[in-house]
């Protein structure tokens, strides 16, 4: 399978650390996977490799995050962008919503 | 004749499939009752005066009350979010998008099925059955209630119902491996 390319204006959650304390209005949404009972885990990570570009290790640790604690952001962006990444999470019928970043 | 169900990929990037004549049987029957599900629901579509003037449909604000349609086209946005106004515009900006290629998916699995038990899908069908494999599986799923990790005994009422479930993961962990995502998990 040939992994989709890393979308360059995503932001990983966590991994933005060289915002430092800049508070950027157009990264304070985030996009959350929650838990539910019936999504295979192999087919979870599948579709976040293939959804958002992420190698196999990190969209297993985001895949065992919402198995584990029932929910993770799995990418972070403007309001609009993190409307895409829902609508498309829905597409793969995963449950998401997205919320403004605490 | 398959004994079992297979999907097979090609150095090309196409997956061969193999299919028992009655998973076939059952998947064509099984997937009728989800396009049966998602036409009353588009035929149910409150009636607009505006739509005939505009050709525009009217769009859904809340989540639908059939659970398995409220499952497979879930909120946007918890409904605390903006009194609830933010989820309401999210369904209604991506809800029919959403709809058409849910049925899509599933019209093109059904017509994959309709005469041969063995056939080929291109990687962008493959996508099509995996998705549909999937709405049918969280349908399936849904309709049984069940718990994470919980099975339902051979006795139940509900025994047949889990077994066509059981079938839905196989024939997924199949897919999923041609397309190199094994179960590892």
């Amino acid at each position: 399978m040939t992994q989709a390319p890393t979308a360059p204006d995503r932001v990983e959650p966590g991994l933005d650390s060289d915002l430092g304390e800049v508070t950027d209005l157009s990264r304070s949404w985030v996009t959350i996977v929650w838990n539910d009972p019936v999504n295979l885990m192999s087919y979870v990570v599948y579709v976040l490799q293939k959804l958002f570009g992420y190698s196999r290790e990190k969209s297993t640790k985001l895949m065992l995050d919402v198995h584990h604690k029932g929910r993770a952001a799995v990418s972070a962006g403007s309001r609009e962008q993190m409307e895409t990444d829902v609508a498309r999470l829905h597409a793969a019928g995963l449950w998401a919503t997205l919320q403004q970043d605490d | 004749m398959a004994i079992r169900p297979s999907f097979r990929a090609r150095s090309d990037g196409t997956i061969v499939v193999s299919l028992p004549s009655w998973i076939r049987t059952l998947l064509l029957e099984l997937f009728g009752e989800l396009e049966r599900l998602f036409a009353a629901d588009a035929a149910s579509a409150p009636v607009d005066p505006l739509e005939e003037i505009t050709g525009l449909r009217p769009e859904r604000t809340s989540l639908p009350e059939n659970p398995v349609l409220a499952r497979l086209r879930p909120e946007g946005y918890s409904a605390d979010v903006e009194g609830g106004q933010a989820a309401a515009d999210f369904r209604r900006f991506t809800e029919a998008d959403l709809a058409a290629l849910q049925r899509q998916r599933v019209a093109t699995v059904r017509e994959a099925l309709r005469d041969r038990d063995r056939f080929e899908l291109t990687s962008a069908s493959a996508q099509d059955w995996l998705g549909a494999l999937n709405d049918l599986r969280l349908a399936l799923g849904t309709a049984l209630a069940l718990p994470e990790g919980e099975y339902v005994p051979p006795d139940d009422s509900q025994a047949e119902a889990y077994q066509m479930y059981q079938l839905l993961t196989d024939l997924q962990v199949r897919l999923l491996g041609a397309l190199g995502a094994p179960d590892e998990f």
